[in-house]
């Protein structure tokens, strides 16, 4: 039996198209059909799904979600399911990232509300909890859409200084000390389902 | 003449209007780095005062200023002088220019000039303006771009021009051609008159031809000779060159090899800053999860309650679920009491088959009784064969439904499981390795600053090296092929200059005995004594015609020996005011070979010194400038400035001060461009508070960009 | 002293030479400025100055050469 992880990955997440102009052209190669890797000059990103990665972990990290154009004329997706996602071979510079898709599942396990009991009961099938966990992701990624379009309307030049992106990403290092002390939390008590 | 006011308008580096320097009688010196501006500046002094470039060009626009301009804008380029020259005279050129949808517009080139009558300013042509007041000529020996311009002896016309403009004696040359030719008409009447006279005509034929023949030959042995000794020059200065170029040359390499050793160093670091890709980085290292922690927590928390709620639920499940089993197994027990309480056979006996025999054939194969149909006994049996069939019947679905109970699962799926599985993976090292993430990134950004100072010093040390470089080649006056050549050449040039000096002294043997010949042969001619008197006459006529020729050679050679030696002595005197307390010796001005002169610093025992440092050789010029302008002041009476650009600093012993302020002395207007007094572009003020005279600072203003040459301007600033 | 001009210069130099006075035999004393030279009675002197004197005058190289020639014809 697939786990959800791996129905999870089968997917393909939806994206607003009026973001492909002027964010995924911009920042990736995306129009250039570039998973073959043979032409990552000039943009920042290779693949237009690093962009979406980026625009979701905005999203995840400022805990905002922007729900999806319903028209579904208005979206589009990669045509490339997330299990695809990071696996390319290192080349021209890059390395592979495939450990990074499992926490973007965590992410969604921790901040959607799927009930996990009725589902290992039968009550309700694993499709619609992959459901719900892809909507929070496109919802997640379009709040980040939206941010990085805003940033690039006041400056077109933003997220081509070397470490905008980083900076961006930095200001969500927790900042209490002691944080990490526990490392196993298997003896911990519960917090209540209801 | 003195220049009172320099303006320049939109020429090149000089934006706008507001670029001015304004000039006293002695010293002002203009200090600059490279690229700030100083070379511009003389050219534009350049271009206003040739009077023969009068084409507009685009070029010459200040960048700055195209760049700001919308279509219809119109503005000019322009530079001017204010100068004293028998009263106050301006002179401006300068040209119009238009932004059109195409391009630009340029208009024609003006000359604008004023003179000053006491009273009022008078409108005059400028090009006729300048042409008066500073000539061509002046100009040759008043502005000079860079030292290598300064040896002005360098080619023969200068030193012509020099002798005939300021020697005692002018107009040698025609004459010295003329009396030639009259020497050789002289010699043709005679010889054709000889050769018509009967007494000695065959053997003045005899003597004529041979005394031409021989002519020839000694006019080319002469001219071998010249070029043997031209040749010797040569090598004499090719083997200095080498001799002193090899020292040179290995400081070069040492130079060479310490800016390889920078760049690499360079190289390495900029390799390694860059192999860190910041944006790259948050995917393929992860550092996007720098923030992840918490979710990580919350992602762990709720998989375990989701774990531990599956299990409490299953836990609850199967304690029902054993119940339900008890309780059905108590009932199976129950089930076998009969319904009239008397204790029955156990309900296995008899078996089914057996009953429904007995039952068939209507008796009880028990006792044996007859049963018959409708009877007690056979309803018994019918009975218990119905109660045995009901009996197996709820058995099995007893059975059955203890077999649903046991079969039935609370949970159906594991997907709980994967997760927390899931969850137990991302614990542990991986949890660590999250958690070192903000460290890695803050770790390579700490790096990456400190790669950068170190870049920033090496590319300073680089700067320094390369510097140092340009001051070497110049110094030496050489240029990097040449420090670069390999000096085994020196022993073969030896060998050939040797072979061409014993050429040469086989030639001047030769010539000797030629020369003897000839005056033998002449002797000869003299002492034929024609019976035609007009032969005589005409002998005699060639012979003083001979001798005026000679005496005009001479008197020209000494015309300029007496010149340069006036300039030597002028030169001197400058020389031992310029010089440093501990420089003893004197400038010789020696005539070569090829009717040039060269400048020679002799040092205060008679040797020569060979190779003069850069600043002994910029005081060596500029004496002889200096005396060169005497002259012209005296001839014409009238001065001119001298305008010097120096490439670089030829001083390289602080010894700058001192000389800016002994030229300051001098009452002559002097305006030097120069690098000196500056260290990295910082002013070394506490020297220039040392100097006299007028100082200006050049530099290019902030905040450009070095790839866009609209964003470069030129500041000027009056510093004292 | 009056005024010397270049052309006096020249003359001075060319006949302060040895050889020409040895030969010409005539001494320092026998010459001074051009005007006077011109009409010298030493033909040396005097051939000298009209040399000087033809291309002062810009005059061709053949008319100087023809009156030169002519002159030391009558007085060598």
């Amino acid at each position: 039996m697939e786990s959800l992880y791996e129905l999870w990955g089968k997917r393909n997440p939806e994206w607003e198209v009026r973001y492909q102009d002027s964010i995924i052209n911009v920042l990736s190669d995306y129009s250039k059909g570039t998973t073959s890797y043979t032409d990552v000059r000039g943009k920042i990103f290779g693949a237009g799904y690093e962009v979406f990665i980026l625009a979701f972990f905005i999203g995840l990290y400022y805990n905002q979600t922007k729900p999806l154009n319903p028209d579904k004329s208005k979206r589009k997706h990669f045509g490339w399911a997330i299990s695809n996602w990071g696996i390319q071979e290192s080349r021209l510079g890059r390395k592979s990232y495939p450990l990074l898709r499992e926490y973007m599942f965590a992410a969604l396990i921790a901040r959607t509300d799927v009930d996990l009991i009725a589902l290992d009961k039968g009550d309700i099938k694993p499709s619609k909890v992959v459901d719900q966990l892809i909507t929070k992701m496109e919802e997640y990624a379009n709040f980040g859409f939206d941010f990085i379009s805003e940033k690039l309307e006041d400056d077109p030049n933003f997220f081509f200084k070397d470490s905008a992106f980083l900076r961006i990403f930095l200001n969500f290092i927790p900042v209490d000390e002691g944080h990490e002390t526990d490392e196993s939390d298997s003896d911990d008590e519960p917090e209540s389902l209801d | 003449m003195i220049i009172k006011e320099i303006r320049i308008k939109n020429f090149r580096s000089y934006y706008g209007d507001n670029n001015s320097f304004e000039f006293t009688d002695g010293l002002s010196i203009i200090v600059g780095d490279n690229g700030d501006g100083k070379t511009t500046l003389f050219e534009a002094i350049q271009w206003l005062l040739n009077t023969t470039a009068d084409k507009s060009s685009v070029e010459l626009i200040s960048e700055m200023r195209k760049s700001q301009m919308e279509v219809g804008d119109e503005d000019s380029v322009s530079v001017s002088m204010v100068f004293d020259h028998y009263g106050e005279k301006s002179v401006e050129k300068t040209f119009t220019f238009t932004k059109t949808e195409s391009g630009l517009s340029l208009g024609k080139v003006q000359y604008i000039g004023y003179e000053s009558d006491g009273i009022q300013r008078v409108n005059v042509n400028g090009k006729t303006l300048i042409e008066r007041s500073y000539d061509t000529f002046i100009q040759r020996y008043s502005m000079f771009k860079g030292e290598s311009e300064l040896n002005v002896f360098d080619n023969t016309t200068s030193l012509k021009e020099l002798v005939d403009k300021f020697s005692d004696i002018r107009k040698f040359d025609d004459l010295v051609d003329a009396t030639g030719l009259f020497e050789e008409k002289s010699q043709k009447a005679y010889d054709k008159e000889l050769s018509s006279d009967q007494k000695v005509a065959k053997q003045a034929k005899i003597l004529s031809s041979r005394i031409t023949a021989l002519c020839n030959e000694i006019s080319q042995i002469k001219s071998d000779i010249r070029d043997k000794v031209k040749a010797l020059e040569l090598y004499d200065k090719k083997l200095g060159d080498l001799e002193q170029n090899q020292e040179a040359s290995e400081r070069y390499q040492d130079i060479k090899k310490r800016l390889k050793n920078l760049e690499e160093q360079r190289n390495k670091l900029v390799a390694t800053m860059q192999s860190v890709d910041y944006n790259h980085s948050l995917l393929d290292r992860m550092w996007i999860l720098c923030g992840f922690m918490p979710i990580l927590q919350e992602f762990k928390k709720k998989s375990s309650a989701f774990s531990k709620e599956k299990r409490k639920l299953e836990k609850e499940f199967d304690r029902e679920r054993a119940k339900e089993l008890g309780k059905l197994e108590a009932y199976n027990e129950m089930r076998g009491a009969l319904e009239n309480g008397a204790t029955e056979l156990p309900w296995y006996l008899p078996n089914q088959e057996t009953m429904e025999e007995m039952i068939n054939d209507h008796i009880c194969k028990v006792c044996g009784r007859i049963a018959e149909e409708g009877s007690d006994a056979y309803q018994f049996m019918v009975h218990k064969l119905e109660e045995y069939k009901r009996h197996i019947e709820a058995k099995a679905q007893a059975e059955s439904a203890k077999q649903d109970l046991e079969n039935q699962y609370l949970f159906k799926t594991s997907f709980i499981e994967s997760i927390h599985s899931l969850s137990m993976q991302l614990s542990g090292s991986r949890e660590a390795e999250i958690a070192e993430i903000p460290t890695a990134i803050k770790d390579r950004q700490e790096l990456v600053a400190t790669l950068s100072l170190k870049k920033k010093e090496l590319d300073t040390k680089i700067q320094d090296v390369s510097d140092e470089k340009a001051r070497l080649l110049i110094a030496q006056n050489a240029s990097e092929q040449e420090l670069d050549a390999d000096f085994s050449d020196i022993k073969g040039l030896f060998e050939q200059k040797e072979r061409a000096i014993t050429r040469k002294e086989s030639l001047e043997r030769d010539l000797k005995e030629k020369e003897t010949l000839y005056d033998d042969l002449k002797a000869e001619q003299d002492a034929l004594r024609p019976e035609n008197s007009q032969a005589v006459v005409l002998r005699d006529v060639h012979k003083v015609l001979e001798l005026i020729y000679k005496a005009f050679i001479q008197a020209k050679k000494d015309n300029l020996s007496r010149f340069l030696s006036d300039l030597e002595e002028k030169a001197n005197e400058y020389l031992a005011k310029l010089s440093a307390e501990d420089f003893h010796g004197e400038i010789r001005l020696m005539q070569t070979a090829q009717d040039s002169t060269e400048i020679k610093l002799f040092s205060s025992n008679g040797s020569p010194i060979t190779r003069p440092s850069g600043s002994q050789r910029t005081v060596m010029y500029i004496s002889v400038l200096f005396a060169i302008s005497d002259f012209t002041s005296e001839k014409r009476e009238e001065d001119y400035p001298l305008i010097f650009d120096a490439a670089t600093s030829s001083f390289g012993d602080s010894k700058e001060k001192d000389f800016y302020n002994i030229i300051n002395k001098l009452h002559k207007q002097c305006i030097i461009v120069t690098k000196d007094f500056l260290d990295r572009g910082v002013l070394r003020m506490d020297e220039i508070d040392l100097l006299t005279c007028r100082v200006y600072r050049i530099k290019k203003a902030g905040n450009f960009d070095a790839k866009n040459v609209a964003t470069v301007r030129t500041l000027i600033e009056k510093i004292k | 002293m009056a005024y010397i001009s270049n052309s006096d210069k020249m003359l001075q130099a060319v006949l302060m030479n040895p050889q020409l006075m040895d030969y010409g035999k005539y001494t320092y004393a026998d010459f001074s400025t051009l005007t006077q030279a011109l009409v010298s009675d030493n033909y040396v002197i005097n051939a000298v100055a009209r040399i000087i004197k033809g291309l002062d005058d810009k005059s061709s190289l053949n008319e100087i050469w023809r009156e030169v020639n002519n002159y030391l014809k009558e007085n060598v």
